[in-house]
């Protein structure tokens, strides 16, 4: 006998249930079900994925519902879609649910649901006449209400509502078939057969119970009985529920079938939702395809002002052609006006990504990198073949990208545009953490420990655990979204996100624009500013003083190429044009890396190995970068010329490149490329060595043009520190949090280069960072715990009327008491005649008795030592004018600490035994290193890079990590201009450190 | 003007948190000297001392302090009352205790050398406060920012200007520190008392008590006493001493005879006090009769336990059934043995043998939490088998296959699947209520794969 299960609770229920849609989907197709309806808690989370795993399975049918929670009464109602308008219907309840107020804070997940007269509003409607209600008596608790909800929800449903019936073999069965019979007696509420299914599969229980634990916050030895008392919520066959349900009495035999019924009157397919872009603002008597054409003509003119190539015109036409049609005008011209709004409120903005692979885009203004120029793949961008929607991403300055978002929901309401989510899976550590607490073990044991704890992390992983909101993913819609997918409120103010993330608009083809923020364009900008004579694209390009410095390692500061490896490379690599930054940038990630390629790319740079490309056709593709494959386009188009390949096939390969841990299509791919290889006359060896290269990028190669588009920002960025350091760093202190390093580098860092530090002046300083006389006099901001509200109130009280007297600035400026205590220790009143210690002896008197004058002071106090005087400083601001403190150390320590700086153990050659003192700024592990540990030592004089093999991590590891000064003993290594010491020993300094942030394995 | 003053030396005992036999020592401490304080360690703070003061020229040798700290040490070791933290003396309470305090740890002898921490002792030697521990806290800071970090460079500053800027609890300790120069800011010494110990005698003198009953009658009184003086104090008797007075005779080999009594359950009211007098007396005076009559007895409480409350609720049954019970209960451990007798405390797991655990009588009923939703509680069988007896199913029979008896079974309702706790034990059982023809029911599970039944228990 055939049936329908029609209550399924997906790992999109958020921890209540344990099997993921698409294992939902196989099983279901395995066991011969012939509908599922999947029923998450308030939402439709999963529904594109369960739609995408039946896509390959059109034997089962989908069926798309959700499990709504009712308060007062509490209980849930399982809503299925019968069609189109049943699931606009339900999209909206369930938007209404997640309904927070706005100010407010976000509802917890136990307080999402509707309430029974809201719930009856809908129900009263025509909106619910397309729904079929589901509603277990078990959920309802008992009391004299329950006869009247029964009563309410017959004459509003009528003969669409049903209760389910299970047979769990938990001893309650007996009871539930009385219950089952009693209501269909007395109110002609028809019961169907469903097994309440949780997980796909018996073997699942396991996972439920943790997942369950979780939930409750508490331990496996202390669920007690909120787990369930067997594993029967299980996916069951049709003979194993005609077992259950084959001898139920009178009408309850027909529990099963009713669910075919059921399956027949539910109609509605995922892919039905079409969608209409917004474009209601296109000018009148224009069409979209009219209109864009129109802008991408002006655009070239613009750009080539000398007359637009033929190669560029070509270029053009053909990807307008295949823009149109695709269809996607409307979406190019929706980020063309967003683009656009940014310019007329002077917002830097830069596309990204595959996006700089377009001459379109390059033409609208989205993106930056001229693609012809740079010999750019467009399939990379959009291929025929996909069919998918393109992806633009364009980065805004961060501070600003707010203004931003909020023309988006004033141009297009906020029923129509909604951010998209990022659904939160558990991943590694955090897996582990929550699997050991479930345990009773400390969430920190390492693994290894337990195999049954291994083995439910493992299950755990990948799970979805919550909700959170994409950067910056829109989506946009004609229509109100809320018909599409429920949307609900975000955490941020002012935010709402439906309940499906980047991947579920792929699947049902739904359009995102990404608004980005980026910090180092809010630097850029303001640095600019500072200059006065260029704006980001007329920044001098090819100036060698610029390339000098970025080849000496002197990035610190500088986008995409300021971190430790990047500067460990910078030597090696000597980027002496604008495409060898491109290649910079590209090359330094796990994916080249792991690939191999890196090494064969210097090798061959330098002159220490020939350039190989085994066929004329490679020459065009790889000779830019010396035949080694770098980039995912490269890749691409050895598939294409070479390989055999059409574009949109190319295009599958990189996609494949991409997901080639979690499917097997690499492996076919690979076979097909390299049988396409070997046909064109390339020899086995070269082959496999491609397809062991490109492996290596697995997910983290650079696409070319990305890489292009960051590294127009790096080269406009290294030009303003090489020729305009004060400005450049002022605006960097000024636009944080960005960047690899924190102030105190920064500022110490400009020092070294020449710039002059001045200290936070009561009577000078604004809240920003500003220029003075070619220095940097230090800001507010600077300043922890001052809000930016307060220091605005002080300046303008200041600038009506400076400050007199340190009395005059303690009664006028609304300072919170500890921050004028540190103000007070840094300094910061010294013009009023007070040093560190006095000036705070006078503070306290002010804040206890609130008095008036600044009466004449004994000498109380000793003088800070320059040690002191330094820490309180960062204690303060975070960074010291007096100079770094390994400086005031060494003075202090004397022949207690090695004197040597770190310049001077840079001029030493490889292989000596050293021993060196400094402050470590910087730690990382990444993944590629093999239990490497590579740090930064800093001080007055600059960096030194430190590598720390496994055993001395595990050997000092403490101490490593819970102290900022140290004396190191090591070895120096030396690779041309690139210095590094391999430490062998590492002790504390032992000295009260500076509240110095260091950035610690990120 | 310096204060003449007798002189003085304070010896301070410091334990870290409070040692259960605080108050023993404390009153022991009291054979040495009269003047005696505590700072009880379970408000706070982290620790608890008590201090003796010693006055008169004797404190003036070299050596009295020395040895007065060593008695005090052996006495603690005496008692068990664990090693002090620190032993220490000084001039008055607040320099015995910052030495104690932190004198150990930095080796000095001297208040003027100690962390600025130690400023806090001459501002609330005697008790903690949390307010005021709060407000120093926030203070030791911004004392280290001015470079006071020691004691000795806080007396460098001005009283004077200490208000203004710390408040009055930081002048008073500067003026505390000057003790010998302003004796009237010295802080009240809070003299420590012995807590009365609740009995309850009564003297029959002249009519002296010849037999048990009459004794009894006697002893009821006496019970109702000293238990409404608990009452009083929201106490309840947890051990007694029972101590008999026989009329004086030369021939008498015990003229007093005394039990001390532990009760098995704390009792509040005298009925569960007195069944345990008499069946205690019963037993041993049926083995050792009394040798002459009784002309006083008394009762002495040694150990209370917490009560029910100062003042009976006369519109609640609620005590009355609770008093009810420890007396029944007492008395059942009182004859079976403490460990025979226990309380069934319901646990919240499905696996049966441990969905219930003994706890003892004495412990509060735990409330049975309410089932999620709408699931009633299942029905369980009254009684279930340590260990689950095999069984054999043929036909319409079970057999044990340990006692070799037989039921027939005319209904088999079932099955209730219980599987889980797999991060443990990891089991899978099918159970079925067996109704047998002789009208028994019993609980029977399967296993899978496993030929054989369990029995597990009787729904009696």
């Amino acid at each position: 006998m055939q049936y329908a299960e029609l209550l399924c609770k997906t790992s999109y229920s958020f921890l209540r249930g344990s099997s993921h849609p698409q294992q939902y989907i196989e099983r279901a197709a395995e066991l011969g079900i012939s509908a599922l309806a999947i029923g998450d808690r308030n939402g439709v989370y999963g529904l594109p994925k369960a739609f995408r795993a039946s896509l390959k399975n059109p034997g089962l049918k989908l069926i798309s519902g959700a499990e709504l929670v009712i308060f007062e009464p509490d209980f849930r109602v399982t809503l299925l879609a019968q069609n189109r308008a049943g699931y606009g219907s339900l999209c909206r309840i369930l938007s209404l649910a997640h309904e927070a107020p706005i100010e407010g804070p976000p509802r917890e997940a136990e307080e999402i649901g509707v309430r029974w007269e809201q719930f009856l509003q809908f129900a009263d409607s025509k909106d619910s006449a397309d729904w079929i209600a589901l509603v277990s008596p078990e959920s309802l608790e008992r009391g004299t209400e329950t006869e009247q909800i029964w009563g309410r929800l017959k004459d509003l449903f009528q003969d669409r509502i049903y209760s389910p019936l299970f047979q769990l073999l938990d001893g309650m069965d007996a009871r539930r078939t009385e219950t089952a019979l009693a209501l269909e007696k007395r109110f002609g509420i028809l019961s169907i057969a469903s097994n309440d299914v949780h997980y796909h599969d018996e073997s699942k229980q396991a996972l439920h119970d943790v997942m369950t634990a979780i939930r409750h916050q508490t331990t496996l030895e202390e669920i007690g009985k909120r787990v369930f008392s067997n594993s029967e919520r299980y996916l069951k066959s049709p003979p194993e529920m005609a077992r259950l349900f084959g001898d139920l009495p009178g009408t309850l035999k027909n529990a099963m079938s009713r669910t075919l019924e059921i399956a027949e009157r539910c109609t509605f397919k995922l892919n039905e939702l079409r969608y209409t872009y917004p474009s209601e603002w296109i000018p009148a008597g224009e069409t979209s395809e009219a209109y864009l054409s129109r802008l991408v003509k002006e655009g070239s003119q613009k750009r080539y002002p000398q007359g637009v190539p033929e190669a560029v015109r070509k270029q053009l036409d053909h990807e307008l052609r295949l823009i149109h049609e695709l269809n996607f005008q409307d979406y190019f011209l929706t980020i063309w006006e967003i683009v656009e709004f940014a310019r007329s409120k002077d917002i830097l903005c830069q596309g990204r990504g595959s996006a700089a692979n377009s001459a379109v885009c390059y033409c609208l203004g989205i993106t930056a990198i001229d693609p012809i120029k740079m010999d750019l793949l467009f399939e990379r961008f959009i291929s025929a073949e996909r069919g998918e929607p393109p992806d633009i991403d364009v980065d805004f300055e961060h501070e600003r990208r707010e203004e931003v978002i909020q023309h988006i929901y004033e141009k297009y309401g906020r029923d129509r545009a909604s951010l998209a989510a990022t659904h939160i899976c558990y991943r590694g550590r955090l897996a582990r953490r929550e699997v050991n607490k479930v345990f009773g073990l400390d969430p920190e044991t390492r693994p290894e420990t337990n195999p049954l704890v291994d083995q439910m992390v493992e299950e755990l992983r990948n799970n979805p655990r919550h909700l959170s909101i994409h950067p910056g993913g829109f989506t946009l819609s004609a229509q109100p979204i809320n018909e599409i997918v429920p949307i609900q409120r975000g955490r941020m103010d002012k935010r709402t996100i439906i309940q499906w993330d980047k991947e579920d608009l792929d699947i049902l083809g739904l359009l995102k624009v990404d608004i980005l923020a980026l910090g180092m364009l809010t630097a850029l900008h303001k640095a600019l500013k500072l200059v006065g004579k260029y704006e980001l694209y007329t920044v001098p390009h090819d100036d060698p003083a610029t390339y000098a410095m970025i080849q000496r390692s002197d990035t610190v500061g500088v986008f995409q190429i300021e971190s430790r490896a990047q500067i460990s490379m910078l030597p090696r690599l000597l980027p002496k044009n604008f495409y060898d930054l491109v290649v910079e940038i590209a090359i330094v990630r796990p994916g080249p890396i792991q690939g191999g390629m890196v090494h064969p790319y210097l090798r061959r740079r330098r002159g220490l190995e020939p350039i190989d490309l085994p066929h004329p056709k490679l020459e065009s593709i790889l000779a830019k970068t010396m035949g080694v494959p770098i980039f995912q386009e490269q890749v691409m188009k050895i598939a294409m010329s070479l390989g055999g390949f059409t574009p949109g096939e190319s295009d599958e390969l990189r996609r494949a490149i991409g997901a080639w841990r979690s499917s097997g299509d690499i492996h076919r791919m690979g076979k097909k490329l390299i049988e396409g290889l070997l046909k064109s006359g390339l020899s086995m060896e070269f082959a496999q060595r491609i397809y062991q290269q490109i492996q290596g990028f697995a997910e983290y190669g650079f696409p070319e043009s990305h890489s292009a588009s960051f590294a127009l920002l790096a080269y406009a960025s290294s030009y303003l520190k090489c020729h305009h350091p004060a400005e450049f760093t002022c605006s960097l202190v000024n636009s944080q949090p960005l960047g690899f390093y924190s102030n105190h580098t920064l500022l110490d860092d400009a020092r070294r280069h020449g710039v002059a530090i001045l200290p936070i002046h009561p009577n000078i300083s604004e809240w920003d960072c500003t220029i003075e006389d070619g220095a940097i006099r230090l800001g507010w901001r600077c300043v922890h715990g001052l809000s930016e509200a307060h220091a605005q109130e002080m300046i303008q009280k200041r600038n009506t009327q400076p400050f007199q007297s340190l009395s005059d600035f303690m009664w006028r400026a609304p300072i919170r008491k500890d921050v004028l205590q540190r103000a007070a220790m840094a300094g910061i009143f010294e013009c009023f005649g007070f040093d560190q210690r006095h000036a705070l002896w006078r503070v306290l008197e002010h804040q206890l008795i609130q008095s008036s004058k600044d009466e004449a002071q004994p000498e109380l106090f000793p003088q800070l030592e320059a040690y002191e005087a330094i820490q309180q400083d960062y204690n303060c601001f975070g960074a010291s004018t007096r100079g770094h403190p390994m400086q005031a150390l060494r003075e202090k320590l004397k022949r207690r600490i090695p004197q040597i700086s770190n310049i001077e153990i840079k001029s030493q050659p490889g292989g000596r035994w050293i021993k060196i003192a400094g402050m470590i700024i910087v730690r990382q592990h990444p993944q590629t290193a093999k239990g490497t540990v590579f740090a930064t030592l800093e001080d007055q004089t600059g960096f030194l890079d430190l590598i720390l093999s496994k055993e001395t991590v595990e050997k000092f590891w403490e101490v490593f990590t819970e102290n900022a000064f140290f004396i190191v003993q090591g070895v120096t290594q030396r690779d041309g201009d690139a210095f590094s010491v391999s430490v062998r020993h590492l002790a504390p300094i032992g000295i009260e450190e500076v509240r110095a942030p260091s950035r610690d394995f990120k | 003007m310096v204060a003449f003053t007798t002189p003085k030396r304070v010896i301070c005992v410091l334990f870290p948190n409070q040692p259960p036999q605080f108050q023993e020592f404390a009153e022991a401490c009291l054979r040495l000297t009269p003047k005696i304080a505590v700072r009880p360690g379970n408000r706070g703070g982290g620790f608890s001392a008590v201090f003796l003061e010693f006055q008169g020229r004797a404190t003036l040798s070299p050596d009295f302090a020395r040895k007065k700290i060593a008695f005090v040490q052996a006495l603690a070791r005496r008692m068990k009352v664990g090693a002090p933290a620190a032993c220490t003396e000084g001039a008055h309470a607040m320099e015995a205790l910052s030495l104690a305090r932190f004198g150990e740890h930095t080796g000095h002898a001297s208040v003027s050398k100690l962390p600025i921490d130690a400023l806090l002792d001459y501002i609330t030697p005697f008790e903690y406060e949390e307010e005021i521990s709060k407000k120093f806290r926030d203070q030791i800071p911004v004392f280290k920012m001015l470079g006071v970090s020691k004691i000795q460079d806080f007396v460098r500053l001005p009283t004077s200007l200490l208000a203004s800027r710390f408040g009055e609890e930081v002048v008073l300790a500067s003026q505390r520190l000057s003790a010998w120069v302003f004796p009237e800011t010295l802080p009240v010494w809070p003299y420590f008392h012995i807590q009365e110990q609740v009995a309850e005698k009564e003297d029959f003198y002249f009519e002296p008590l010849e037999n048990l009953d009459s004794l009894l009658f006697i002893l009821k009184h006496l019970s109702n006493r000293v238990m409404a003086r608990l009452r009083g104090r929201g106490l309840k008797a947890a051990e007694l001493e029972l101590v008999l007075e026989l009329e004086g005779n030369s021939q008498i080999g015990r003229p007093i005879r005394n039990w001390k009594i532990q009760l098995p359950i704390a009792q509040g009211s005298y009925l569960g006090l007195l069944t345990v007098l008499r069946e205690r007396l019963s037993y041993d005076l049926g083995y050792q009769p009394l040798e002459a009559a009784v002309r006083s007895a008394e009762i002495r409480i040694l150990e209370t336990a917490p009560g029910h409350g100062m003042q009976r609720n006369f519109f609640s049954r609620k005590e009355e059934e609770a008093e009810a019970w420890d007396a029944l209960v007492g008395r059942l451990l009182q004859k079976l043995g403490k460990k025979n007798a226990y309380r069934a405390q319901p646990v919240d797991r499905h696996l049966p043998e441990k969905a219930w655990k003994p706890v003892a009588p004495e412990a509060p009923a735990a409330l049975v939490a309410a089932s999620p939703g709408l699931r009633p509680l299942l029905e369980r069988p009254l009684r279930l088998l340590r260990k689950p007896e095999p069984m054999q199913r043929l036909g319409d029979y079970l057999i044990s296959q340990l006692s070799k008896k037989r039921w027939k079974v005319s209904n088999w309702q079932g099955p209730e699947r219980i599987t889980g706790e797999w991060w443990w034990k990891n089991f899978k059982r099918d159970y079925y209520q067996v109704t047998t023809d002789a009208g028994e029911k019993l609980w029977v599970f399967s296993v899978p794969e496993q030929p054989l039944y369990q029995l597990h228990g009787y729904f009696d």
